[in-house]
């Protein structure tokens, strides 16, 4: 009897499902009881009928074209993963500043001020680089700094080391590669655990040092804190802190050059 | 785009203002509906969003016009949960806007509404009694335009959860709709 019953509401679905069938590509059912729904479905269909507005094609349409013109120009669909990113995030960049810059004008100022707070991993971080390009809104080394304390303070030092070379891009060459690995030597230890509490006091001092040397950082010690870092998650022993060196430096960040000239 | 869509997709990843043209007025019209009938209030920008993914995405598509409807209806879902999720804490919406209120009635004449027809409010609060899958579904099916498997790829389901899905929303929208209570 039971089989039977699930036999029978089988059958029952399976012609609903027909009939609802038939009324999706625009034909009667054959059970009368659908009929009410033949208008809610027309209506709701022609929401999708609706052609877009010729502005918003023309506006989108070009500016789309364009930024795969580029893209191929600049061939990005043939080089890796990071440079392709690298040149969208540029693209994008621009392409956010001169949206965003348009609603500036429009005196929709609230947007430019959110995104000023915004932090590497936001959605609008991008179009906060963007407006500084245009020169709007805070930026340079400072907010870089203050952006990187953030970041260390909710834990995410991997993404922190990423950014240190954006506070002084110029300075930064001999400390890069250094950072890189730091960076991703560091987010091996997140994917498997906490971040440990050595790895943030040691971004402190390098942010420390960074805040206290604005314009006159030095890539060499970068190098040194990045290297550091990458020595503490790796377990390494610390080398014997050497007198005048790197530690004592660390104590007196006021003078890196100095100090990592008696290193 | 029937059998244009190769030189259109072609034109297009090669970045030709024709194509880009094209397939904006091809596609945007229903992922804006479907935007809208899903409750967001500028469907126009999140649109925009879901196209720029796709010129992002484009090169590594490979298929035909299905499989490219299924890509672009993937792309547009996703940008609707990252909405949904900025606006989490916001105040919710009906499940049917004002905007598409408006829409309705404009629509009204065009869809053949009969005096004897459901009114626009009536289908709002059709509407309204079904579960945000049961949107997401009927809203892909009907407004999209996309066939059953292809609303199973976009939101990650099978096709017998999708069928359910759709026969259960149609019923809670037909007793709506008349009044009666529907046993499903």
């Amino acid at each position: 009897m039971r089989l039977l019953r699930r036999f029978i509401a089988r059958m029952w679905y399976d012609l609903i499902d027909r009939d609802i069938e038939r009324l999706l590509t625009g034909n009667e059912p054959h059970n009368s009881d659908l009929i009410p729904l033949r208008s809610f479905v027309s209506t709701l269909a022609d929401m999708g009928k609706a052609p877009p507005s010729p502005q918003f094609v023309d506006d989108h349409a070009s500016l789309t074209a364009m930024m795969i013109r580029a893209a191929r120009d600049k061939g990005l669909h043939d080089e890796a993963r990071r440079p392709a990113a690298n040149l969208w995030l540029g693209l994008r960049r621009k392409t956010a500043a001169l949206l965003y810059g348009l609603i500036m004008v429009s005196g929709l100022t609230g947007v430019a001020w959110a995104a000023n707070t915004a932090i590497p991993g936001n959605w609008n971080y991008e179009i906060d680089r963007a407006l500084e390009g245009w020169g709007i809104g805070a930026g340079g080394a400072t907010e870089r700094i203050e952006e990187l304390v953030v970041l260390n303070e909710e834990g995410k030092a991997s993404v922190a080391l990423e950014h240190v070379v954006d506070v002084s891009p110029e300075a930064m060459g001999e400390a890069a590669a250094a950072l890189t690995e730091a960076s991703e030597t560091v987010a091996s230890l997140e994917r498997g655990s906490q971040i440990s509490a050595e790895v943030r006091e040691r971004l402190t001092d390098l942010l420390r040092y960074l805040e206290e040397n604005r314009g006159q950082i030095d890539g060499r010690t970068v190098a040194e804190y990045a290297h550091e870092i990458t020595d503490s998650v790796k377990g390494k022993p610390e080398s014997e802190p050497e007198e005048g060196g790197r530690q004592a430096e660390s104590e007196d960040h006021s003078n890196p050059k100095e100090a990592s000239e008696k290193s | 785009m029937g059998e244009s869509f190769e030189s259109v997709l072609t034109a297009a990843k090669l970045g030709q203002d024709w194509a880009w043209a094209y397939l904006y007025r091809e596609i945007a019209g229903p992922v804006t509906g479907f935007l809208r009938a899903r409750g967001v209030s500028e469907p126009e920008d999140v649109a925009g969003d879901v196209f720029f993914e796709l010129a992002r995405s484009l090169d590594r598509f490979e298929g035909d016009e299905s499989a490219f409807r299924t890509f672009i209806f993937v792309i547009t879902y996703h940008q609707l949960v990252a909405h949904r999720e900025t606006l989490r804490h916001r105040r919710p919406r009906s499940a049917l806007a004002d905007e598409i209120l408006d829409h309705l009635r404009d629509e009204s004449g065009a869809a053949g509404l009969t005096p004897e027809s459901p009114t626009i409010e009536e289908l709002q609060r059709a509407f309204e009694v079904l579960t945000p899958e049961q949107r997401d579904v009927l809203s892909l099916r009907i407004i999209a335009g996309l066939s059953l498997e292809e609303t199973a790829r976009v939101v990650n389901r099978g096709v017998g959860a999708v069928r359910k899905l759709q026969r259960r929303g149609m019923l809670k929208v037909r007793g709506r709709l008349s009044g009666q209570a529907v046993a499903i």
